[in-house]
C-alpha cells in the first residue's frame, strides 16, 4: 500500500514516467528520511526533556533534514 | 564609628525603650533572660550599639558591603568590650549586648520594623549583623548558659528578620547582588572568626569546628554549582514571575534563603564552640523553625509564585533533614565531632540559593537591556510618528482598522498556550534577524540575499529553540523592568501572560524603530480601536487587554504597509479589503489562536517593507513581504528551494509570489485593468496577499496545538500545499501563467460559490503570479483568470466558514500523504511518544520533501537524456543525499527497510538452477561476473572470503 501511496504521490508532482522499481527505491528513500527525521525529531525533544515528539520538534528539525536530503 | 546618621536612628530607639516596658525580655519569657538581663551596664546603650551595628551595616550595603561589615563589626565589638578590659570579658559583653538585644523578642522586632519603615534597606544586613556578634561569644565563653542564651538569641533574631523581610521584600529584591557579596562578606567574617578562636581559644573542639566550618563553606559550592545546573531553568522561570509580580512578592521568596542562611551561619559556630547537647539541640530547633517559617511565608505568596514552589520546597525540606540529620549526631554523639556535619549541612544550604541566583542574573541581564532600548527607542518612534503623520492617513488606516482588530483577536485567544510562550519568544528573536535581513536587503537587492537572511533567522529561531526557557524569562523579565507593569500587579499566570504580550511588543517595537515610516501611527490608532472590540467579544482576551493590543501591532503593521500601497491605489485597495474582511470574519469565527508566528512574520514582513519602500522598487518589496511569511509558515523548504531555484530574479519572484498569493485572479485583475502601472499592480496583490497569508500560518499553528481544528487548518495547508504546486507546474511548464490560470479554471469549476474561502484565496493570490509574469516576462494576460473572478466574486464571506468544512473533507484526500500511513510510520520509526499534533507539520515537512524529491529525480533523468525516472536515478540521489556510502550499499538498505517482496524485486537473488531471478538485463562478462560474486556471498552466506571463490566464479564463467 505504501508503493501505491507514493505512485500516486509521485504521479501527481512529476512529469517523467517513473520506473517500476524505481517506485520501490523511491519509497526507500522516503521512508530513509522519515527515518531520519523521525531519529532527529526524538533527539530534539529529547534534548528539551519531553518523551513526547511534539509539533515543534520537528519543526525545529525540518530545515535541517531538508537541506540534508538535498540531491 | 557613630556616623552622623546614627542620631535618627538611636533616637527612635530609645523612644522605643522608653514607651517598652524594661522588662520585656522577661516578659519573652522563653529562656535565657533572667541569668543575663540583670546586667546594668545600661541596656539603652547596649541597644544604640545595636542600632549603630545596624546602621553601620546599612551604610555598608549601599557601598561596599564586605570591607565596611567587617570593619564595623570588629570595632563595635572592640568600643563595646572596652570597658571591660579582659578578653574573656570582652567577648562575653558582646554575647550579652546580643542576649539582652534578642532577649527582648518583642522590642527589636518593633524596632526592625520601624526600621525598615524608614529604610528598607536594613532587613539583609539585620540578619548578618547577629550572627557575626555572636561568633566570637561562643569561642570566647564555654559557659554553657550565655551560650545557650546567644544560640537561642540568635535563632529568634533570624526568625524576626525573615517577617520583616516580608514586608521589606521592596527594597531587597533590588539588592540581591550586593546581598551575596554580603554573604561572602559574611562568611569571610566566620572564617575570621574561626581563625580567631583557633587562636585563642584553647579548646580542642574550636579547632575541629573551624575547620568543619570552612570545609561547609567551600565545599557546597560544589554541590551548589551541580544543583544550580540541574535546576537553572526553576530558577529563572521564577526570577521572571518574580519581577512580574509586584516586586514585595518577589522580596518575600528571595528573602528566604537569606533567612536560611542566616540562621544556618549562627548554628554553624555554637556547635563548634559548644560541646553542650543541650544548647546545640535549641540551636538546632530554633533553626528548624527558622526554616520553616519561610516556608509559610512561600505558602503565602504561592499565588504569584506557584511555579517556583517546587524548588524551594526542596531546598526547604533537603535543609531541614540535614539540620535534622546533625541534629540527630549531635545527640547521639554529643562530641565535637558532630560539629563538623552539622555545619557542612548549613553551609549547604547557605550557598546554594545565591549561587542560583547569580546565574540567573547574570544569565539575564544581557536580553532585558537590550529590550529596554529597543522599547524606548520605539516609543520614541512612534510619538514622532504619531504628531506628523496621523491627520494624513486617517481614512486607509481605518479600513485596515477592521482587519487589524480581527487579526487582533485571533492573536489575542494564542497567548493561553504555552506553546505560544514559546512561539512569543522565537520571536523575539526574530526581530534581530529580520533587522538584519532588512538591512542586506537594503544594501543589496537580490533575492538570494535575502533568502539566505531569512535562512538565518530561521536558524536562529532553531538554535534559540533549545534555549528558549532562558530567553523566554529573561525576555519576560526585560519586558517587566522596561515597562515597570507594577500598576497592573497580577498574579501567577496573568503576569505570564502579560510577559509574554510584552515580549512580543518589544519585538514590534524594534521592528517599527527601525520602521521610520508612517505606519507606527496608524498602528497606535488602530490598536485602541482593535483592542476596545477584541475585549467585548472574548472574554478571555478581555483579561488581558495588553496582550491584544501588543499582538495587534504586528498585524497592523503589516496593513500599514499595505495601507502605503493602498493610498497608491484606493480602488484596487477597497475591493481587496472587502474579500479581506470576509477572511478576517472567517478567522474570527475560526477563533485563530496563534499569532506569535504571525507576530513575528509580519514585523518582518513591515520591516523589509519599509526598507524597501525608500527604494523606489515598492513591488519588489512587497513580493519581499510575502515571500517572507511564506517562509515562516512553511519554514525551510521553501527557501532552499528558492534559493536553489531562484537564481534569476523573476522568475523567482514570479514563482514566489503564486505561492504567496496563492492565486487572487480576482484582484490581480482588477488591478491590471484599473492600474497600468507595474507598481501599483505589485502592490494590490502584495495587499491581497499580507491579509490572507497569515492564516494559514494561523491555522497550522492550530494544528500544532491540537485545538481541534485540525481538519480546517490541514485543509488550509494543503490548499497552499497545491498553490506550490501549481506554480512550480508553471514554474516548470514554459507558460506558467497559462498553467496557473488552468488550474484556477479548474478548481473554479470544481468549486461552487459557497464551497471554499480557499480557492477564493487561491485565485486571488494568482493574479500577482500573473502580474508579475506579466511585468517581468511581458507573458500573456489571463482572460480566465477573470473568470475565476467572477466564481469568487459570487462567493461571500459568510459562506466562507461552511464551505472551509466542506473543503476540508475534500483536501483530505489530497493530503501529501495519507495521514495513517505517515503516521504510523512515522511512530514507528520515532520509537517514543508522537503527539498527535505531529501530522500538519509531518504533512508540511514531507511535501516539501517530495517536491524536492521529484525535481532532483526529475533532473536526474533529464540529465541522463532519459523520460523516465529509473532505479538508478533513485539510487543516485540516495548517494547523493548520503545514505549510501562505501560503507552501506543498497542492499542492505533495502533489506533493512522494505518489505520482503519489494526486496524480492530490487535484490536480485540466485535461486536453483544458477537463475538469477530479477532478470539483470545487462550482462556483460565483468559485470555477469560482479553479480556471480555478490550473490555467491549470497548463496555461501557467512564466507566472505573471496579469493577462495574466485576460481570457482571462473569456473562458472567458463562453463
Amino acid at each position: 500500500e505504501d508503493v501505491r501511496v507514493v505512485e500516486a504521490t509521485l504521479k501527481g508532482r512529476k512529469n517523467r514516467r517513473v520506473g517500476n522499481r524505481a517506485t520501490l527505491k523511491i519509497e526507500l528513500a522516503v521512508l530513509l528520511f522519515l527515518n531520519s527525521l523521525a531519529e532527529e525529531a526524538r533527539v530534539k525533544a529529547f534534548e528539551e526533556k519531553s518523551a513526547t515528539i511534539r509539533a515543534q520538534h520537528i519543526n525545529a528539525v525540518t530545515k535541517k533534514m531538508l537541506k540534508r536530503a538535498r540531491g | 564609628m557613630d556616623p552622623p546618621d546614627d542620631l535618627s536612628a538611636r533616637v527612635l530607639l530609645r523612644h522605643i525603650q522608653d514607651m517598652e516596658p524594661p522588662r520585656t525580655p522577661i516578659n519573652s519569657g522563653e529562656d535565657q533572660a533572667p541569668s543575663d538581663s540583670p546586667l546594668p551596664s545600661g541596656s539603652p546603650l547596649q541597644h544604640g550599639r545595636l542600632l549603630r551595628s545596624s546602621k553601620t551595616q546599612r551604610e555598608s550595603q549601599f557601598q561596599s558591603p564586605q570591607n565596611i561589615v567587617r570593619r564595623s563589626l570588629r570595632q563595635k565589638i572592640h568600643q563595646s568590650i572596652t570597658r571591660k578590659s579582659l578578653l574573656a570579658t570582652k567577648r562575653r559583653t558582646p554575647s550579652i549586648v546580643l542576649r539582652k538585644h534578642s532577649v527582648s523578642t518583642l522590642s527589636p522586632r518593633q524596632l526592625l520594623k520601624l526600621i525598615q519603615e524608614t529604610g528598607p534597606v536594613m532587613s539583609p544586613l539585620v540578619h548578618e549583623s547577629a550572627p557575626p556578634a555572636e561568633l566570637q561569644p561562643p569561642s570566647a565563653d564555654p559557659n554553657p548558659p550565655s551560650l545557650q542564651s546567644s544560640i537561642e538569641l540568635s535563632g529568634l533574631d533570624l526568625s524576626d528578620p525573615s517577617m520583616e523581610d516580608v514586608s521589606i521584600q521592596k527594597g531587597l529584591s533590588r539588592k540581591r547582588p550586593r546581598r551575596s557579596l554580603n554573604v561572602t562578606a559574611f562568611q569571610k567574617l566566620l572564617k575570621d572568626a574561626a581563625k580567631k578562636r583557633e587562636s585563642s581559644a584553647g579548646d580542642n573542639s574550636s579547632l575541629s569546628p573551624s575547620s568543619s566550618t570552612s570545609l561547609g563553606l567551600q565545599s557546597p559550592f560544589d554541590a551548589d554549582g551541580e544543583k544550580s545546573g540541574i535546576q537553572r531553568k526553576v530558577p529563572h522561570r521564577r526570577r521572571t514571575s518574580g519581577r512580574t509580580l509586584i516586586k514585595q512578592q518577589i522580596g518575600g521568596p528571595v528573602m528566604s534563603p537569606l533567612v536560611h542562611e542566616s540562621a544556618t551561619p549562627a548554628e554553624l559556630q555554637p556547635p563548634s564552640a559548644d560541646p553542650n547537647p543541650p544548647s546545640l539541640q535549641s540551636s538546632i530547633e530554633l533553626s528548624g523553625l527558622d526554616l520553616s517559617d519561610p516556608s509559610m511565608e512561600d505558602v503565602s505568596i504561592q499565588k504569584g509564585l506557584s511555579r517556583k514552589r517546587p524548588r524551594r520546597s526542596l531546598n526547604v525540606t533537603a535543609f531541614q533533614k540535614l539540620l535534622k540529620d546533625a541534629a540527630k549526631k549531635r545527640e547521639s554523639s554529643a562530641g565535637d565531632n558532630s560539629s563538623l556535619s552539622p555545619s557542612s549541612s548549613t553551609s549547604l544550604g547557605l550557598q546554594s540559593p545565591f549561587d542560583a541566583d547569580a546565574e540567573k542574573s547574570g544569565i539575564q541581564r544581557k536580553v532585558p537591556h537590550r529590550r529596554r532600548t529597543s522599547g524606548r527607542s520605539f516609543n520614541a518612534a512612534m510619538n514622532k510618528q504619531q504628531i506628523t503623520d496621523v491627520s494624513s492617513h486617517r481614512l486607509s488606516a481605518q479600513n485596515i482598522a477592521e482587519d487589524a482588530n480581527f487579526e487582533g483577536l485571533t492573536l489575542a485567544l494564542s497567548k493561553l498556550s504555552e506553546t505560544d510562550i514559546m512561539n512569543c519568544h522565537t520571536t523575539l528573536y526574530d526581530p534581530q534577524g529580520a533587522v538584519d535581513s532588512s538591512l542586506s536587503v537594503l544594501a543589496a537587492q537580490d533575492k538570494p540575499t535575502a533568502s539566505t537572511c531569512q535562512e538565518e533567522t530561521q536558524e536562529e529561531r532553531g538554535e534559540m529553540a533549545g534555549e528558549k526557557s532562558v530567553e523566554v524569562f529573561s525576555g519576560e523579565d526585560g519586558a517587566a523592568t522596561d515597562e515597570c507593569v507594577p500598576g497592573s500587579h497580577e498574579k501567577g499566570k496573568d503576569d505570564v501572560n502579560k510577559t509574554e504580550a510584552e515580549d512580543s511588543q518589544p519585538n514590534d517595537d524594534r521592528a517599527d524603530g527601525f520602521l521610520t515610516f508612517e505606519i507606527g501611527v496608524r498602528d497606535e490608532s488602530e490598536e485602541e480601536e482593535a483592542a476596545v472590540e477584541p475585549q467585548a467579544e472574548e472574554g478571555e482576551a478581555a483579561v488581558e487587554p495588553q496582550a491584544e493590543d501588543e499582538g495587534m501591532d504586528p498585524s497592523q503593521t503589516e496593513e500599514e504597509a499595505v495601507a502605503d500601497s493602498q493610498s497608491e491605489e484606493e480602488g484596487v485597495a477597497a475591493g481587496a479589503r472587502t474579500e479581506d474582511e470576509g477572511e478576517s470574519e472567517s478567522r474570527a469565527e475560526n477563533v485563530v489562536v496563534l499569532e506569535s508566528q504571525c507576530d513575528v512574520e509580519e514585523p518582518q514582513a513591515a520591516e523589509d517593507a519599509s526598507g524597501l519602500q525608500t527604494n523606489d522598487e515598492a513591488p519588489q518589496e512587497e513580493e519581499w513581504e510575502e515571500e517572507e511569511l511564506e517562509r515562516d509558515t512553511r519554514h525551510v523548504g521553501h527557501r532552499a528551494y528558492r534559493s536553489e531555484g531562484g537564481l534569476v530574479m523573476p522568475v523567482t519572484e514570479a514563482r514566489e509570489d503564486p505561492t504567496d498569493a496563492a492565486g487572487s485572479s480576482e484582484i490581480g485583475s482588477k488591478g491590471l485593468g484599473a492600474l497600468g502601472s507595474n507598481t501599483s499592480l505589485e502592490a494590490s496583490p502584495s495587499q491581497m496577499g499580507t491579509p490572507e497569508e497569515p492564516e494559514p500560518s494561523l491555522q497550522e499553528r492550530l494544528e500544532n496545538e491540537a485545538v481541534g481544528r485540525k481538519s480546517s487548518s490541514f485543509h488550509l495547508v494543503q490548499v497552499s500545499h497545491d498553490a506550490e504546486a501549481c506554480e512550480r507546474q508553471s514554474d516548470g511548464g514554459d507558460a506558467p501563467a497559462e498553467d496557473a490560470a488552468e488550474q484556477q479554471e479548474e478548481w473554479a469549476d470544481d468549486d461552487d460559490d459557497e464551497e471554499d474561502t480557499h480557492y477564493e484565496e487561491l485565485p486571488d493570490k494568482t493574479p500577482a503570479f500573473v502580474k508579475q509574469k506579466r511585468i517581468f516576462l511581458a507573458s500573456n494576460p489571463p482572460p480566465l483568470t477573470l473568470h475565476v473572478e467572477n466564481v469568487q466574486a459570487s462567493s461571500s464571506s459568510e459562506a466562507l466558514p461552511k464551505a472551509k468544512q466542506k473543503q476540508v473533507r475534500r483536501k483530505k484526500t489530497e493530503a501529501v500523504l495519507p495521514k495513517t500511513c505517515l503516521m504510523s510510520v512515522f511512530k514507528h520509526f520515532a520509537k517514543t511518544k508522537v503527539s498527535a499534533d505531529v501530522f500538519p507539520a509531518l504533512n508540511n515537512v514531507m511535501d516539501k520533501f517530495l517536491d524536492r524529491l521529484s525535481l532532483d529525480l526529475e533532473t536526474y533523468a533529464a540529465h541522463a537524456k532519459r523520460k523516465t525516472i529509473t532505479v538508478d536515478d533513485v539510487k543516485l540521489l540516495l548517494r547523493r543525499q548520503g545514505y549510501i556510502n562505501d560503507k552501506m550499499p543498497v542492499e542492505v538498505l533495502i533489506e533493512k527497510y522494505l518489505r520482503m517482496e519489494q526486496r524480492r524485486i530490487l535484490i536480485p537473488i540466485a535461486t536453483s538452477g544458477n537463475v538469477v531471478v530479477p532478470k539483470i538485463k545487462k550482462c556483460s562478462p565483468p559485470l555477469f561476473f560482479f553479480f556471480l560474486n555478490r550473490q555467491s556471498d549470497n548463496f555461501f552466506s557467512g564466507l566472505h572470503a573471496k579469493k577462495f571463490f574466485l576460481p570457482f566464479y571462473l569456473v562458472l564463467y567458463c562453463i
